[in-house]
């Protein structure tokens, strides 16, 4: 049963219609013209099988046939287009087996995304030298105090009782060594406070002047200890660069635009921040009360900070593509946390 | 205007095969061999998929064959990959040296650019016959430097020239067996598309700007009740507008840039027309962004799919004479680096059949 193929000589792009037949270990062309040519079957190399492509053989004078796929030329080559497509072939003509990959890459995915990096980012953070931490925080700092950091105007003592009063707080805490307090005045950034890789922590004249009391400040220090004990800077950065690589990996030439990747990578990466944030509360809630402090210190402070934000911007859509969770969140699992005690 | 030709003047129009529902096991299967070598079978999965794009297109009755060795993409994957997470990792714990990384890649683009079009030239075939890439790196710095410095130094007016250049390289650089592509655009068609993406982009801007100082300020006067919850939605959708608006204007400047691209090309006597729409192609990038999202990425297989299927349908060869008579050049290998480090940057250049 002859096949119907196209032959081009390999010189030019002339194509000639031709018939493909195979007879003891010879595959037959025969043109058109009634001329016919023959080649050893394994002197023929062919194209591997994918989909319903088509077959092209490559003969040893450099023409090539292109012929439709068909059950005659798996016959006749068998094996040849090399093990690994072959069987990636096989695995493609398996409903079952397409299935099971989708479910398989899905599942993995989501699995690497939940638990393996998580895990992996923290091994690494933990391997992490102190020199990089320092390296990688001097670089934000320098950043910092060009654009925002102004010297700090809360008198002298009350930075002093602060510093104080937040070094016996984190006394004898893991890595307490490293943290570092540093009062400044950033009229850019507002009321703040944050914790960079290497310990060093910085609150801002305006958190200190928005809070009313001394613990409400101490309260706050003590969440961004529990950033610096949980390595979040360090684990944060390498997720964040993961989830992108991830991403590109998976859909990287589908989709025709950098959009489509970069939503749901963001998506995650402020899933995992906000997950943090829990993480640094429960153990600031955890370590205020070993001091014999309330968290109630906390939700105050929260409440006093969320005030300044419009409401809208708090709830909703805005809410969930944000960092941070929720305040009102956040102020509840602090009064949960201080009536526990009782 | 033909020169060379018989005044006879066939249009061929490419046909692509290629259905949603077998790709779709390609492309799992693929994810999954990739996932389980580690991303080794990533080279053997591009070549695969690379060959079922071009296999599904035939043009004239003769379908395209992609030619690359999966180890020589894997090298180049390899280095690739070395580049982007060195990139990524000392973004964060080293600038200086991500500096000088950026800095050196910066310097060294328009060679691997060059690199990428000659690896892609070279491994692509029809009627047996490869496609070739002959320009030599140092000649892409003009065009690929040179002209973006311009471009930026002059706050993008210059963008649309910069563009008309790269199309002359790109397009003149390329030869099928011994005849060569021959580019003839001009400054005039290049203009009107960039101001009118400029004129819509700048309104944009403003009318952005606009709402986001209202919302503020009206925020700042409502921070209770219903006024305050409507603000935040409306913060949300002038985002979402704005990056829409953003997104729907660099699919209006590829497609019209595209077809200029192939509506001034010729090869011989033989002219090319790209008519693809801007309003299709949004709606295609739109709902396959929609649908990506949506299903966690198993739509990926189907929009590929119905964007080559419409690119296909909107591409035609007008042949003047007979399309017989090109004939085979002598053949020279390159590595396939430069091809992987685009793919992995996202600079890729779309020449898309």
């Amino acid at each position: 049963m002859p096949l119907p193929a196209t032959w081009y000589d390999g010189e030019s792009s002339r194509a000639r219609a031709v018939r493909l037949g195979c007879a003891q270990g010879m595959l037959q062309l025969a043109f058109d013209d009634a001329e016919t040519r023959q080649w050893p079957l394994e002197s023929v190399a062919i194209n591997p099988r994918l989909g319903r492509t088509p077959r092209i053989l490559r003969l040893p004078d450099g023409a090539r046939v292109e012929v439709a796929d068909s059950p005659e030329l798996e016959a006749w080559f068998q094996g040849a287009g090399g093990r690994i497509e072959g069987f990636a072939d096989w695995l493609e003509r398996r409903r079952g087996a397409i299935i099971a990959s989708a479910a398989l890459v899905l599942a993995a995915t989501l699995l690497f995304l939940r638990f393996g990096m998580p895990w992996l980012a923290r091994e690494v953070a933990e391997r992490m030298p102190p020199a990089i931490e320092r390296h990688a925080s001097d670089q934000v700092v320098a950043m910092l105090e060009r654009i925002h950091f102004k010297p700090s105007q809360v008198p002298a003592a009350r930075r002093a009782s602060l510093d104080r009063r937040f070094r016996a707080l984190v006394a004898g805490e893991p890595r307490s060594a490293g943290m570092r307090l540093s009062i400044v005045r950033a009229p850019g950034i507002g009321p703040n406070a944050f914790a960079l890789p290497d310990g060093r922590i910085f609150v801002t004249d305006e958190l200190i002047g928005l809070a009313e009391t001394d613990e409400e400040v101490l309260a706050v220090l003590a969440h961004e200890a529990g950033h610096h004990v949980h390595r979040h800077g360090m684990r944060g950065a390498l997720e964040s660069s993961s989830v992108f690589v991830i991403a590109g990996l998976l859909f990287g030439d589908a989709s025709g635009s950098s959009l489509a990747v970069s939503i749901p990578a963001t998506l995650l990466i402020s899933g995992f921040s906000r997950g943090y944030e829990r993480e640094a509360d429960a153990y600031a809630f955890e370590l205020l009360l070993r001091r014999g402090q309330s968290p109630k210190a906390f939700a105050s402070m929260m409440r006093r900070l969320s005030a300044g934000v419009p409401k809208g911007l708090e709830q909703g859509a805005v809410g969930y593509l944000s960092t941070h969770p929720p305040s009102p969140e956040r102020i509840a699992a602090a009064e949960r946390a201080a009536a526990a005690r009782r | 205007m033909a020169r060379t030709g018989t005044g006879r003047v066939v249009r061929h129009q490419p046909a692509f095969a290629g259905r949603a529902g077998e790709y779709f096991g390609i492309w799992f299967v693929n994810l999954l061999l990739g996932i389980v070598t580690l991303g080794i079978y990533s080279a053997w999965a591009k070549v695969r998929s690379e060959r079922y794009f071009y296999g599904n297109t035939t043009l004239a009755g003769s379908s395209f064959d992609y030619l690359a060795d999966p180890i020589a993409i894997l090298k180049g994957r390899l280095i690739a990959y070395a580049v982007v997470i060195a990139l990524l990792l000392s973004s964060k714990f080293l600038p200086i040296l991500y500096f000088a990384l950026i800095l050196a890649l910066f310097a060294l683009m328009p060679l691997i650019i060059v690199l990428g079009l000659r690896f892609r030239a070279r491994n692509s075939a029809w009627r047996g016959l490869s496609f070739r890439f002959d320009r030599e790196g140092g000649a892409a710095y003009g065009p690929f430097l040179g002209w973006q410095l311009l471009s930026a130094i002059t706050g993008t007016l210059l963008y649309p020239l910069m563009k008309l250049k790269q199309h002359e390289f790109v397009a003149g650089g390329h030869r099928f067996g011994r005849k060569r592509f021959e580019f003839a655009g001009d400054a005039s068609r290049y203009y009107p598309p960039y101001l009118v993406a400029l004129g819509i982009g700048a309104g944009l801007m403003l009318a952005f700007g606009i709402a986001f100082s209202a919302a503020i300020f009206a925020g700042v006067h409502a921070a209770e009740g219903p006024a305050a919850q409507a603000l935040g939605v409306g913060v949300v959708a002038a985002l979402v507008l704005f990056y829409a608006g953003m997104f729907a204007l660099g699919i209006f400047l590829r497609v019209r840039y595209a077809n200029l691209l192939w509506n001034n090309t010729r090869l011989g006597p033989h002219r090319f027309e790209s008519s693809l729409r801007v309003r299709d192609m949004m709606w295609l990038y739109a709902s396959n962004l929609v649908a990506i999202v949506c299903t966690l990425g198993l739509a990926v297989p189907w929009a590929m799919i119905r964007l080559a299927r419409y690119r296909a349908a909107h591409f035609a060869v007008l042949a003047d004479g007979g399309i017989d008579d090109f004939v085979r050049d002598q053949e020279r290998e390159h590595a396939a680096a430069g091809a992987e480090l685009i793919d992995a940057l996202d600079v890729g250049i779309d020449l898309g059949l």
